[in-house]
């Protein structure tokens, strides 16, 4: 590996327990700056847990989590200054308009005025419509609101973002602009760790981890995950690599 | 086979969801506690001023009797009258005019006047009920149980004791159980609506008097519950008496609880969200049985328009019968009129609603 | 083969808001029949209308060879459905769930055993019998809703995206078992945003704003396709770094990123040597394939075309 570590993310020996249940078995891996990093993994694998770990909204059971250099565990408030999270269900206030959905959302992360301003107007002429004032965000179209989501997760710029199912619901053409964002920001160094269930969307990965029962199976590129798994396409590649990792639990 | 399906799922939804289960049993126990302690606070210390123009035996006798209940104090207190009241020094003064005691003993109407500091309105009701309510059982003890062309409020008349509890524990039972019933089954209708498991009902053979019965059925063995529940307590922690029948007693329960319960179905099929439910289903019986059901406010002294509309208060006529049952010990006859009118309400209430139902269910 | 749905020039409108504009598509009997759009497309509100739990505003449907307006109770009642959302008693166990369902289809009581068993082997959720459904994975959730919906052996499932938010694995498992389904004959109409489901369909119908704007047998829509795809890549180069000049270039035609290659979309066909002069001013690592489109493709060109035509 390179002599220069620029992990953005640094995990070691991560560990989660809920009672006598492992939700997140011993997984360490580190993501470098400017990474799209794919999250894959069976419904239940630990993928959330895992996420919630990092983004300091969980304790671990043991192990830590290195984000920028700064340990998850002391100082969780300031991991979370540099974190932007979105989800499918990202909850923006669907009565108000996309305006006033990113000035609360800049608000609570102390954002500048200006600023606000700056992001607000680079939102409108990314969706090429004139303005964000007069529309109410439930009446927008699920391509938009994701990006309207994904604007306010970007407000206090952080470095890391994390998207949990971005694209669920999304018509194709909405899902590729999307992807086309999300180029844009990784080449502004942005690290962006994705979960996904739209396996040609994980394509678009520099990496991906792909978890099961709490453990990560495998971790690498999109390309050698299919070699790996002599598939081709991801989509075959993800069911072989957990029916196998299955079946050599069950022979132990 | 589909009814007893759905009754069997129903009280599975009840029993695993515990934490609801203790709330309808808390809370009724702790309104009535709150209820108790802020009545005991309002009833003592009333500070009374007479003035006993009359100076007959008679008058000092009434004084006596007002300055012998455990509520009343008698105040010399001398000044200005808008001062004291607003001072607090004084919150009543009784005037016995001259011919106080003639006017008793020749059978005509006795007038006294009585000043009340109305700031506090339901504080003065009060007041003046337990004043009248001490006029009265001097008066029926000096005539041996006749009437008196006083104005007095009837109920009170039979709470000789003057016990707050006795006031407020079957007008809290007929709240509680309004809201307790209405509330249950408009939300569990509601919550099938807003998460979709009444779509495969529809798709189902079932039918709307099934659906309707089977949600009826369970929450209607769970109010009894909770209202058995409710006057036990405010028979064991404020001593207030069942001078009727206990059977009479349970099944005009069971009759208000159905009127609750079909208003509470009646709401569910008018909305589509829980929250909805919820809201429409706590204004729609706390507001009217508080004001307009003679709990706290008098029936009789409101204008006419406002009494008219009572009439349509389930409480109002569940008021009277638990009243009558707890207080009075009235007879299953006697309240016919008032039984009859509650079960007018569940079977409007339940009729409306199965129609609307299968209309839902069928569109 | 016998005709399940027939639906002829739906159109459904909510308030001002055109939810199905003309919608013609049927589902056969031993079959598998995708419906495949975007969240508002109207997939829901085209299987609702099937199901009678919608009225249509024009057009007519028949289904099981029944007219919908003529026997609303026959249809609901010999029709499978799992609505878009979990619509399952969460604090019920499985079997009390299936018991539930089971009771309100007024089925004789013996049959239960059997049906039981069968459910179970059909599911393989033998082993979670007393886990809660709420406490179930999504897969096994569905499983489960599957399974309710098969309670009464309809002829005919309406499956309303049964598989999102679901991994792969277990739409995987999922699609198993409706391809069993179909062995035994069961006419079965599916929606879903997964396009590589779309392949395990018999017969796809696209939907985009209310309309239908594409259908055929999968393997064969790439075949009829009138346009062209070409892929371009630069080794050694991230995709984002010369998709702008592509998008230069081919000015008015679709290209987009699709992994971690670049695809221009044509709406008609071209040579592949045209293409290569265009774009010889790029990178000379520069490779150009031509491609058989997939259905997403497919589908993109298509609302692109749509667009154009000046249809909203």
């Amino acid at each position: 590996m390179e002599m220069i570590d620029d992990a953005v993310i640094n995990i070691e020996n991560l560990v989660k327990k809920f009672g006598k249940f492992t939700a997140v078995n011993n997984i360490s891996f580190k993501v470098r700056k400017g990474e799209v990093f794919g999250f894959l993994g069976a419904n239940g694998a630990g993928k959330t847990t895992a996420i919630r770990m990092i983004c300091g909204l969980l304790e671990p059971t043991s192990g830590d989590i290195q984000v920028s250099g700064i340990s998850v565990k002391k100082s969780p408030e300031k991991v979370k200054q540099k974190i932007g999270y979105m989800s499918q269900k990202f909850s923006l206030y669907t009565d108000l308009s996309p305006e006033r959905n990113m000035d609360f959302f800049g608000d609570i992360y102390g954002v500048a005025k200006d600023e606000i301003k700056k992001k607000k107007s680079f939102l409108a002429q990314q969706l090429d419509v004139p303005s964000l004032k007069s529309i109410k965000t439930a009446d927008l179209p699920m391509g938009f609101k994701q990006r309207l989501g994904l604007a306010c997760a970007l407000l206090h710029d952080p470095d890391i973002i994390f998207l949990d199912e971005p694209t669920s619901g999304v018509d194709p053409l909405g899902r590729r602009e999307f992807w086309e964002e999300i180029y844009r920001l990784s080449g502004m160094d942005k690290t962006i760790m994705v979960t996904t269930h739209f396996m040609d969307e994980a394509e678009y990965c520099d990496t991906i981890a792909i978890m099961n029962f709490g453990r990560v199976i495998d971790i690498a590129s999109p390309d050698s995950i299919k070699k790996k798994y002599s598939s081709a396409n991801l989509n075959d590649a993800f069911i072989r690599a957990i029916e196998m990792d299955r079946k050599k639990m069950e022979d132990n | 086979m589909g009814l007893v399906g759905i009754i069997i799922k129903e009280f599975k939804h009840i029993f695993r969801d515990y934490r609801t289960l203790m709330v309808l049993f808390v809370m009724p126990i702790s309104q009535m506690i709150i209820f108790g302690y802020a009545m005991d606070l309002q009833i003592k210390n009333i500070n009374i001023k007479i003035t006993d123009y009359d100076k007959s035996t008679l008058s000092r006798e009434l004084s006596t009797k007002i300055d012998g209940s455990s509520f009343f104090s008698i105040t010399s207190e001398d000044g200005d009258l808008n001062e004291l009241f607003q001072q607090r020094l004084l919150h009543a003064v009784l005037t016995i005019p001259v011919g106080f005691a003639g006017d008793l003993n020749s059978r005509a109407s006795p007038e006294v006047d009585v000043i009340i500091d109305g700031s506090d309105s339901t504080r003065a009701v009060i007041i003046r009920q337990y004043i009248s309510g001490i006029i009265m059982e001097f008066s029926s003890e000096l005539r041996g149980g006749d009437e008196l062309p006083i104005n007095i409020v009837p109920s009170y008349a039979y709470n000789a004791e003057l016990n707050s509890a006795f006031f407020f524990v079957p007008g809290l039972t007929a709240l509680i159980m309004i809201m307790v019933s209405a509330l249950l089954t408009s939300i569990t209708i509601a919550r099938e609506k807003e998460q979709g498991t009444f779509d495969l009902i529809k798709l189902s053979p079932v039918h709307a008097y099934e659906v309707i019965l089977g949600k009826v059925i369970p929450y209607l063995i769970l109010s009894m519950f909770i209202g058995i529940f409710v006057i036990v307590s405010g028979v064991f922690l404020f001593g207030v008496p069942i001078r009727g029948s206990y059977l009479t007693l349970l099944l005009y329960l069971f009759i208000y609880c159905l009127t609750g319960l079909s208003f509470g179905i009646l709401i569910s099929t008018l909305v589509s969200t829980q929250q909805a439910a919820m809201l429409i289903a706590m204004i729609a019986t706390l507001l009217p049985t508080l004001f307009l059901s003679g709990f706290i406010f008098q029936l009789e002294a409101m204008p006419k328009i406002l009494q008219i509309i009572s009439w349509v208060i389930p409480a109002r006529y569940f008021l009277v019968i638990i009243r009558g049952l707890m207080l009075k010990g009235n007879t299953q006859g006697e309240l016919l009129l008032y039984t009859s009118m509650l079960i007018l309400f569940s079977i409007v209430f339940l009729g409306i609603s199965i129609r609307r139902f299968k209309a839902y269910l069928e569109s | 083969m016998n005709s399940l749905i027939k639906a002829e020039g739906i159109e459904k409108k909510f308030g001002t808001v055109n939810a199905l504009r003309g919608i013609s598509l049927e589902v056969s009997e031993g079959s598998i029949t995708g419906l495949i759009g975007p969240d508002g497309a109207g997939k829901s509100t085209m299987m609702k209308i099937a199901l009678t739990l919608l009225k249509r505003d024009g057009g007519s449907i028949s289904v099981l060879s029944v007219n919908s307006d003529n026997d609303k109770t026959f249809i609901r009642q010999n029709v499978g459905y799992m609505p878009e959302i979990f619509s399952l008693y969460t604090d019920l166990t499985v079997e009390e769930n299936l018991n539930f369902y089971f009771t309100i289809h007024k089925m004789d009581k013996q049959d239960y055993e059997k049906k039981r068993e069968r459910l179970y082997r059909f599911s393989r959720l033998e082993a979670f019998t007393n886990t809660k459904a709420g406490s179930l994975s999504g897969g096994m959730k569905q499983k489960l809703a599957l399974s309710c919906a098969l309670m009464h052996d309809p002829k005919l499932l309406i499956l309303d995206e049964p598989t999102t938010g679901v991994d792969p694995l277990s739409r995987q498992e999922f699609w198993g078992m409706l391809h069993e389904l179909k062995e035994e004959g069961v006419g079965i109409l599916v929606s879903t945003p997964y396009m590589e489901e779309a392949l395990k369909c018999d017969f796809v119908y696209m939907m985009n704003k209310g309309k239908i704007i594409g259908e055929g047998i999968p393997e064969n829509l790439s075949e009829e396709f009138e346009g062209s795809l070409y892929e371009f890549e630069i080794p050694g180069r991230k995709p984002q770094e010369f998709l702008s000049e592509l998008k230069q270039i081919f000015r008015g035609d679709s290209v987009f990123m699709s992994g971690k290659k670049v695809h221009l979309a044509l709406r008609g066909a071209e040579e592949l040597s045209d293409i290569r002069t265009k774009t010889t001013s790029l990178d000379p690592e520069l490779l150009v394939r031509k491609k058989v489109p997939e259905l997403e493709d497919i589908f993109i060109i298509r609302v692109l075309a749509e667009g154009s035509d000046g249809n909203d």
